[in-house]
């Protein structure tokens, strides 16, 4: 089995998105939250012997989150964060560890911390949070 | 001098090429040492023993058919033939095939913590000898 960094990133969007979370498989200039941003952290090469060996790709997905509460946004990220529930970012990615056979598998590491963020010209306030995904293939 | 830094060798055991599924590999050969040491020496004396070699391998395990767990699973308790070469090529005197057979007394299909690769390392004890090919 042999993936791209290019192909994976698309696998984890297609993933969420099939799950309801909005989704792209890169750091776009411009987005509309709610949101998931794909992109590469690093890569350990080497994980195995052989011509092709197996690597371990880590992943940040960038969750955004607009906050048209206090409550309500602190809410939608709680579900997005939780381990299991339709919203899980853990369980989503997880339901099909190879994302469709792109991968042999892939682990949710970690989500959190969040952190607010402002953007546009209006500055609004929005919460970020990250979550640390581990892929390995050839 | 040239150096060599391993990440493309092949390592076959009972003929079943487990390369990418290995992220260690030790052979060890290792002989008695046998002391001869007399009176009216000042110093002592050697000599080489029978030989106790060993063959270590760390897997990445795999469940899949003709991988890791259904090529070792069957060899426990028997012996069988195991085949290492620095570089995946052809055969030379700078690329020899190092050639055993090693009892497989230990073999661990499930080693691994929560969240973790699911490894298995092994040390098998070569009965004979380590032969080196170059051709």
């Amino acid at each position: 089995m042999s993936a791209t960094i290019e192909s994976m990133a698309e696998a984890i969007a297609a993933q969420l998105t099939t799950a309801g979370i909005r989704s792209t498989p890169y750091l776009g200039d411009t987005f509309t939250p709610p949101i998931a941003l794909v992109a590469i952290k690093d890569v350990t090469y080497h994980e195995a012997f052989g011509v092709y060996p197996l690597g371990m790709y880590r992943f940040d997905v960038y969750l955004i989150c607009a906050r048209p509460s206090d409550r309500a946004g602190i809410q939608a990220i709680e579900a997005y964060m939780s381990s299991s529930g339709t919203s899980s970012i853990r369980a989503t990615l997880e339901a099909d560890p190879t994302w469709g056979g792109v991968v042999e598998n892939a682990i949710v590491r970690s989500s959190g911390p969040m952190a607010g963020i402002s953007l546009g010209a209006s500055g609004a306030v929005y919460v970020s949070v990250p979550f640390t995904v581990e892929a390995y293939t050839s | 001098m040239g150096s060599l830094i391993l990440t493309n060798p092949k390592i076959t055991i009972n003929s079943v090429d487990l390369t990418t599924h290995v992220d260690q590999v030790t052979i060890e050969q290792n002989l008695a040492d046998i002391d001869v040491s007399t009176f009216g020496t000042a110093s002592k004396l050697h000599l080489a023993g029978l030989s106790d070699n060993k063959f270590t391998v760390s897997f990445l395990m795999d469940f899949a058919v003709g991988s890791v767990d259904q090529t070792i699973y069957p060899l426990v308790g028997s012996t069988t033939n195991v085949t290492v070469q620095p570089v995946n090529g052809a055969t030379s005197s700078s690329n020899p095939v190092y050639s055993f057979v090693v009892v497989v007394l230990d073999y661990k299909p499930i080693d691994a913590a929560v969240g973790a690769v699911s490894k298995s390392a092994a040390t098998w004890p070569i009965s004979g000898v380590v032969t080196r090919n170059i051709t």
